[in-house]
């Protein structure tokens, strides 16, 4: 403890040679670190008035024969106040958000004009969520049962990243109900239920706005 | 002079400026080649830019450029980071530069040539972002069994690589070097998930885009992207296809390492060594796969405002803390973390509080006890040599670690001399 030395007038030379050993300790590792932080390294090297040790004498302790430290030592790495940078980079991170929605808001290509006829060829319903799992094998898949009025489905859907199975079941949703059924991960899927989505990728379920029995048709 | 060290690391993909996760793998390649040239190593250290590629095609075309003049901004940021990072680079190769093309075009007619490449058709699903071909067979859930990505039905007429002509010879390289993929797990992967399964021929150029060097006896076709990216690792030294290398390649290859990410081990360790036999070049000593630094725990997006860079950490906290935390945050064989938040706590506990009190202190007493001056005061007691021995010891340890690859467990080491000096 080199602190406790100083204070004994009689230990002096022995707090020399603490500050010697620590000296040497520090040239050693420093010269090791350099790979790593460089432009440190130099700095210390600087500061005690010594040069870096090459690799060859990194095995040897006390080649130091008499060096004098600087006078006005700079600090290396001066503590930082998480708070204080955390709010700088807070608010840096917001401005540049603030400039992606700008960007990213035009872009959603137009479809053609359709017929009123071509749009009621679709049926849509309000659907019952009654039971959801998960598919294996599949990270966007769900499997999910519906009830509409008497009758009741399978339906295979990919918002497995955006809803869990267990927050699905007792959901009113809306479903497309003559689709072609189709095979989906094995599973064949009777219908498609419509969701929103944004340019990254966000999903939400569309729902009737007001309570309405399922089974209830869309127009 | 000790012996040659030739080390590079993966050229960037110049499709965007790189984040932080990017930029790691350049100082953990420049610490390496640092450590290299520190130990007397002749080393010669390259890194680079991946310039082709129908992504960046798309990239210009989105963005109303020319793709050479996207990739000369990409590029320019590129260098501009790793320049502000400290990565002393010995060559930083363009394969846009000129050289490299007609390298390039030199060896895929040797290849067709020498009958390792021929031409036929392709059909299958092709991921645009990876510009990769796969079978229905390959896919996983109908997508890209790399990226998860959507794949369109494709067809064309295109160049294959004949690459089960030299599976056998690569299987006896793995055997004959039991270290040439680092770390080791990863070899098992190859074998087992490739070459045992029998490797399939590469679709080796492509037609449906323009970007990328251009056959030069079928110009409809360009080479495709990785035959292209990995022969950078010979032009960059000045190989010449009709022998007339220059000084660099004569003394430098094979490489000593190839740093590179985990996601991109297969390209580096299966086809760059076949394409190198059909060449009858030596093989390069190592590939050292490192796991990805990750934000948040998830990998980096660009898509968000959130994403880290080299050149805002720096600005916030220095180059040396912002290499020292990459360094240190990756354990060895798995993904580190990055956070504002964790390299704050980093540099407040290794660099503040132990490497940088330990200096401060020091001077701070010698100044005020022994006017600055430091020398032996040879009152010894039997504690002195075990900080002595730390010490002396310390180079070993943190060689070896480095021999190994695990910088952080050689940082570790060096911290451990300043913990003891401390007490």
């Amino acid at each position: 403890m080199p602190w406790a030395l100083a204070k004994d007038e009689s230990k002096k030379a022995r707090l020399q040679t603490v500050l010697y050993n620590l000296v040497e300790s520090i040239v050693i590792g420093t010269s090791l670190l350099a790979p790593f932080i460089p432009d440190t390294a130099e700095k210390v090297a600087k500061m005690l008035n010594v040069n870096l040790r090459m690799y060859d004498e990194l095995s040897s302790f006390g080649l130091i024969k008499e060096i004098e430290v600087t006078k006005t030592p700079e600090i290396l790495f001066a503590r930082i106040d998480s708070l204080v940078v955390m709010k700088k980079v807070n608010a840096m991170i917001e401005e540049r958000n603030k400039a992606l929605e700008v960007k990213l808001e035009p872009e959603t290509p137009k479809k053609p004009q359709i017929e009123f006829d071509d749009f009621t060829k679709v049926e849509l319903k309000v659907a019952l969520v009654t039971a959801c799992e998960k598919v294996e094998k599949s990270k966007k898949l769900l499997k999910l049962t519906v009830k509409l009025g008497n009758e009741t489905r399978t339906v295979v859907s990919g918002i497995a990243l955006a809803y869990t199975p267990e927050e699905m079941v007792g959901k009113k949703i809306v479903m497309v109900t003559n689709l072609k059924p189709a095979k989906l991960c094995g599973i064949v899927s009777e219908g498609m239920i419509i969701c929103a989505e944004n340019s990254e990728g966000k999903i939400t379920l569309l729902q009737p706005e007001k309570d309405i029995e399922d089974g209830s048709p869309i127009f | 002079m000790k012996e040659k060290y030739y080390i590079t690391t993966a050229i960037a993909y110049t499709s965007g400026k790189p984040h932080i996760g990017n930029t790691y793998e350049a100082i953990l390649a420049d610490s390496l080649a640092r450590y290299k040239r520190f130990e007397g190593y002749d080393v010669f250290f390259q890194t680079g830019t991946d310039e082709h590629g129908q992504k960046i095609e798309e990239k210009a075309a989105a963005a109303s450029l020319s793709p050479k003049a996207f990739v000369d901004g990409v590029a320019n940021q590129i260098k501009n980071i790793w320049d502000l990072v400290g990565v002393s680079y010995d060559k930083f190769i363009r394969t846009t530069d000129e050289y490299h093309e007609k390298q390039v075009q030199k060896i895929f007619k040797k290849l067709y040539e020498k009958g390792d490449i021929y031409k036929g058709s392709y059909e299958g699903w092709y991921c645009t972002p990876c510009e990769s071909f796969w079978t229905e067979s390959q896919l996983v859930d109908g997508k890209c069994p790399d990226c998860g990505r959507e794949v369109k039905k494709s067809q064309e007429e295109a160049y294959f690589f004949k690459m089960s002509k030299y599976a056998d010879r690569l299987m006896e390289y793995y055997n004959a070097h039991p270290e040439f993929i680092t770390p080791v797990s990863r070899k098992n992967e190859m074998v087992n998930n490739f070459l045992k399964p029998g490797l399939q021929d590469l679709c080796v150029s492509r037609s449906t885009f323009k970007w990328g060097v251009p056959v030069d006896f079928d110009p409809k076709h360009v080479v495709y992207v990785w035959l292209d990216a990995l022969t950078n690792y010979i032009t960059g030294l000045g190989y010449d296809v009709d022998g007339l290398h220059q000084d660099n390649y004569k003394k430098y290859w094979p490489a000593d390492v190839h740093v590179i990410g985990k996601d991109i081990i297969r390209f580096h360790t299966i086809y760059w060594p076949i394409f190198l036999m059909a060449l009858d070049i030596p093989l390069p000593e190592k590939v050292y796969g490192h796991g990805w630094l990750l934000q948040d725990g998830g990998k980096m997006s660009k898509s968000k405002g959130n994403v880290m860079y080299a050149d805002d950490l720096v600005e916030y906290f220095g180059k040396d803390a912002v290499r020292y935390y990459v360094l240190t945050a990756m354990p060895q064989d798995n993904d580190g973390l990055i956070s504002w938040e964790s390299v704050i706590d980093t540099i407040n506990s290794d660099l503040a509080n132990i490497f940088g009190n330990l200096v401060s202190r020091t001077i701070a007493m010698s100044n005020k006890y022994f006017d600055g001056k430091v020398f032996d005061g040879k009152v010894y007691e039997d504690v002195d040599n075990e900080l002595k021995e730390v010490a002396i010891n310390a180079v070993n340890k943190v060689t070896s670690k480095i021999n190994e690859f695990k910088v952080s467990d050689a940082i570790s080491e060096i911290l451990t001399l300043f913990r003891r000096a401390n007490k």
